[in-house]
């Protein structure tokens, strides 16, 4: 598991990590008052805010969560770049394993010199590869619990948390922040992770 | 270096699937405007445009930016000019949205290295002529293989062909003119398209006629069979490749082995039906082979045959031996164009860790968060992260 004492303040983040931070106002304030900055390409923003089926993601929180994005990206805490033809043709052979979007954030990640966040496991493994580095890719999780080791996440405010996944159906990732959240009371417990 | 006729390769596609500007702006979010100067080569697209715009087509976007042959976009281009008018724009849509099941379905079985069955057959490369007897060699030695195979109990004519690595799919065309497709792809292959419109039985007679094109009729990449072609019986034909295609259909769903015993006997209208129900062929396919081994006189095929199996008796064996639930999720599956044996494969391609959640939901073409419903009847899961 990683180290939840370090993580990059700058990332760049695909679709499954902005659904993840900005489904939770609380999440997404605790990113922003830890000074957290983070990039997305239009391809992600495309994938994103062109959905027309509401069955699973109701449109009430289809829209939240764009509203939420778009004033940050207004306040200037969600930047979007474009990407070039040559930005992907850098790439090199790339296998058909993964989606337009995280293509297009590994691109930019190594275009801009920044880390990716992702929530796959695929694109995780795959970002690390072609970025050279494990440092290079981390996940949404393990953005919390590192702002819950430096206590910009309370226990309450945790569990509201939960409860907006569970609102916005992703109640199923909990347990992989619940991993991050016991690290951080082992850490304060007994000093190691 | 990228090349640069980006903007024709861009139009060719969006005309080729008979889509307007308008329409391609909504979707991508990229205004006609822009759309036109890129097809126009004022600008060369930025990178997300590029792929914004080939996740709409569900083409490698690698095809618009390099000279790489990842699409079968000119067999379609030869496709589309010879037969164009028998396509609706549905179908065309529905055509590149086959193609592009058949590479995910290679990337899938090539990354949890599921082989082909290695079968020699004779490819009559070098005759001069095209000839029924050839359709019923090719039948007599590909029946063999089948014949020992598991798919002979069910009589899974889709599950044999898969199994030869031909990527076999099925959709509902608008079109009721055409009966099913072979394309050549340079990266997945050998690809069949079957009209799921048609029964069940038919459907199986048509996988067969694309199958002898697909093994024979290959040096033009592609063929697209139209209802009257596969129920060509002319002897004077003049596309003998049809005709051939057509002998080695019957010959495969009714080798003789099965109806010489019946030389000599009673045929009536209950023999014919039970033969149809024991070889998954329609009672006209069972009489054209009778009628062709001399088992039945031509009176005697004009007398039987408007025997008709009733629909209800034809069972469709991808919906087999399943739950009631797992019956309609797969009938779903298949209405959509998508099949058990694909979906299968691409889980288990991500399961294995090959492939990410995003792209399963590409290959699938269902939006990531609805993975898990559509899994679900296979008791198959998703990981949250």
């Amino acid at each position: 598991m990683e180290d939840i004492k370090q993580y990059p303040k700058c990332n760049i983040i695909d679709s499954c990590s902005v659904n993840n931070i900005f489904c939770s106002e609380y999440f997404m304030r605790a990113t922003l008052y830890s000074n957290f900055e983070f990039c997305t390409t239009p391809t992600i923003e495309n994938e994103l805010f062109s959905v027309t089926d509401y069955t699973y993601f109701s449109k009430e929180n289809h829209d939240k969560l764009q509203q939420r994005y778009e004033e940050q990206k207004a306040n200037d805490k969600v930047k979007c770049i474009s990407i070039t033809i040559d930005d992907l043709m850098q790439l090199g052979e790339l296998s058909p394993s993964l989606h337009q979007g995280e293509i297009s954030c590994i691109a930019l990640a190594r275009k801009i010199n920044l880390p990716i966040i992702t929530d796959d496991k695929k694109a995780l493994r795959e970002s690390r590869r072609l970025l050279g580095s494990d440092e290079k890719a981390h996940n949404t999780p393990h953005l919390f619990g590192h702002l819950y080791y430096n206590k910009v996440v309370t226990d309450n405010e945790a569990t509201q948390l939960k409860n907006d996944f569970v609102a916005f159906n992703r109640g199923s990732m909990w347990v992989h922040f619940e991993k991050y959240i016991n690290q951080a009371k082992n850490i304060a417990e007994n000093g190691q992770c | 270096m990228a090349q640069r006729n980006i903007g024709e390769k861009l139009r060719k596609r969006r005309e080729l699937e008979q889509v307007s500007l308008e329409e391609l702006a909504k979707a991508t979010h990229i205004t006609k405007t822009r759309l036109i100067e890129l097809e126009n080569n004022v600008y060369d697209p930025t990178g997300d445009e590029v792929l914004i715009i080939s996740a709409y087509y569900k083409e490698d976007f690698k095809y618009f930016i390099t000279n790489q042959k990842v699409s079968a976009i000119e067999q379609v281009e030869v496709l589309y000019r010879s037969k164009g008018e028998h396509l609706s724009k549905n179908d065309r849509k529905a055509i590149f949205s086959f193609l592009y099941q058949c590479t995910a379905e290679q990337f899938a079985l090539d990354c949890i290295e599921k082989q082909p069955l290695e079968i020699q057959y004779d490819s009559y490369a070098n005759s001069r002529k095209k000839t029924t007897e050839q359709g019923q060699t090719l039948a007599t030695q590909m029946r063999k293989h089948f014949d020992k195979s598991t798919y002979y109990k069910t009589r899974d004519y889709f599950g044999f062909v898969r199994s030869l690595g031909i990527h076999v799919f099925r959709r509902k065309l608008e079109s009721n003119d055409i009966s099913g497709m072979y394309i050549e792809h340079p990266i997945a292959k050998k690809c069949i398209l079957i009209n799921y419109s048609e029964d069940t039985y038919r459907q199986n007679f048509s996988l067969l006629h694309e199958l002898c094109h697909a093994l024979l009729d290959n040096e033009m990449g592609f063929n697209l069979s139209l209802e009257s072609d596969t129920k060509n019986t002319n002897d004077s034909s003049d596309n003998f490749a049809e005709y051939r295609a057509n002998h080695f259909a019957g010959a495969f769903l009714v080798p003789s082995h099965l109806i010489e015993p019946y030389r000599g006997k009673t045929i009536d209208v209950n023999l014919v039906n039970n033969l149809a129900l024991k070889t998954h062929a329609n009672p006209q396919v069972v009489l054209i082979r009778m009628k062709t081994l001399k088992i039945i006189t031509k009176d005697k095929y004009q007398q039987l045959k408007k025997t008709k199996l009733r629909k209800e008796y034809k069972e469709d064996v991808e919906l087999l031996n399943s739950t009631d639930k797992l019956k309609a999720a797969k009938q779903r599956l298949i209405e959509k164009g998508l099949s058990p044996y694909y979906v299968r494969n691409c889980y288990e391609a991500y399961n294995n860790g090959f492939i990410s959640r995003a792209k399963l939901a590409q290959m699938f073409d269902v939006p990531t968060c609805k993975l898990g419903t559509l899994l679900e009847p296979f008791k198959l899961k998703i990981d949250s992260i």
